[in-house]
């Protein structure tokens, strides 16, 4: 009786968890040409995680890193990846290629509705 | 290039470059000539699963909608938190040579692959192109010079507390520096959506900026982040506290091992 109730109870968090993990996300696509990043700027709403898909479109691997979002990961040479952000609060948070810092950079811009950012 | 080489060199190679030299510190009594050949075997098993990595990891980057990356190197990093206390243990309580020895080169092995492998696909993305193959390697070269300082500077900083019998420096940092990869794995599992997301509780990038030189050491150190969340700030202690009070536990109850001579 007590297994079954066990197993049950780990069923049910592992649902739970799956629902959280795999739960619809706003979505917004960024590409990498040239090594710069477009857009550039990405406006997303405050307190949301977003879920942002990255494509490489260079022959070389870049690394999407940002020290304000606290992400780093490799986009391969020609695939596509997801990075999840947020849910953030209103403000600037800078990403930028780490394999070529001085072109790839971008700004995401997280804005309420009752609080804009400029 | 150059610089940016020289940067994703050190941020890549001083985690490998503090676990030798904790490793190196906390063998000393347990090392034996009968352990080299496991050793060098470990070196060049090292290396390749580092070249498979980088060959295969855009495939494998693909797998699980994009998130096998992620999810394999977590699970490394939690992998090296555990043989890390589980190393520490041995070393308190059951000092075995050949035991401490086999769990030292695993852990060596996972924090060579993940992180060689991470500036290796940097490199190897980019010595096609003819033009910068030589800033990559001055890069590179650059970075092992200031690597291999810093691995020499805390190899005596500690030796010199070894000397005065503080050993208990050197399995500090390693305990921390445990827990600065479970650190490591909350962020890889946030980024992948498996881990809930909260507020910064902090902001101390003015006084370490994590995007410096100091800020790559003190994060491969000790896993310092500048802006932790709760859940950042609850693991990490979690992750300090279970061990202390086993460790605890342990010397109370005197549930000492039996064989606590060195073998």
């Amino acid at each position: 009786m007590n297994n079954q109730l066990f197993t049950k109870i780990i069923l049910l968090l592992c649902l739970g968890w799956q629902n959280y993990a795999w739960a619809e996300r706003p979505e917004y696509v960024l590409t990498i040409k040239n090594h710069l990043f477009y857009p550039a700027h990405i406006i997303i709403p405050a307190n949301t995680k977003v879920k942002f898909i990255v494509i490489n479109k260079d022959k070389t691997p870049e690394q999407f890193d940002s020290f304000d979002l606290n992400r780093e990961k490799v986009i391969f040479a020609g695939k596509k990846s997801t990075i999840f952000v947020g849910p953030l609060s209103s403000g600037k948070y800078h990403f930028s290629g780490e394999y070529h810092p001085n072109t790839a950079r971008g700004v995401v811009i997280v804005k309420s509705e009752a609080n804009d950012v400029n | 290039m150059l610089i940016n080489t020289v940067v994703l060199f050190l941020h890549n190679a001083l985690p490998i470059v503090i676990i030798i030299v904790l490793l190196l510190l906390s063998l000393k009594k347990a090392y034996h000539k009968r352990f080299l050949k496991p050793w060098l075997t470990t070196l060049f098993i090292s290396i390749l699963s580092t070249f498979f990595l980088v060959n295969y990891s855009d495939d494998i980057a693909q797998l699980f909608q994009g998130m096998a990356l992620e999810l394999l190197f977590s699970m490394v990093f939690v992998g090296v938190y555990l043989l890390i206390i589980l190393y520490l243990y041995q070393i308190v309580f059951q000092m075995n040579k050949q035991r401490l020895n086999y769990i030292a080169m695993l852990i060596f092995f996972l924090v060579f692959t993940v992180n060689a492998s991470a500036f290796f696909i940097y490199f190897t993305g980019f010595w096609s192109q003819t033009e910068l193959q030589l800033p990559l390697l001055i890069g590179t070269l650059l970075g092992f010079g200031i690597c291999l300082s810093i691995g020499i500077l805390l190899y005596f900083i500690l030796l010199f507390f070894q000397f005065k019998n503080q050993q208990g420096w050197t399995l500090l940092l390693l305990f921390l520096f445990s827990c600065g990869q479970l650190n490591q794995a909350v962020n890889l599992q946030l980024q992948i959506d498996f881990l809930p997301s909260f507020e910064a509780l902090w902001d101390s990038t003015f006084l370490l900026n994590e995007d410096s030189e100091l800020g790559y050491f003190f994060t491969a150190l000790l896993g310092y982040e500048a802006t932790p969340s709760i859940l950042h700030l609850g693991i990490y202690l979690t992750a300090l506290g279970i061990p202390l009070f086993g460790y605890f536990y342990l010397k109370n109850n005197k549930v000492v091992m039996k064989d606590r001579t060195i073998k």
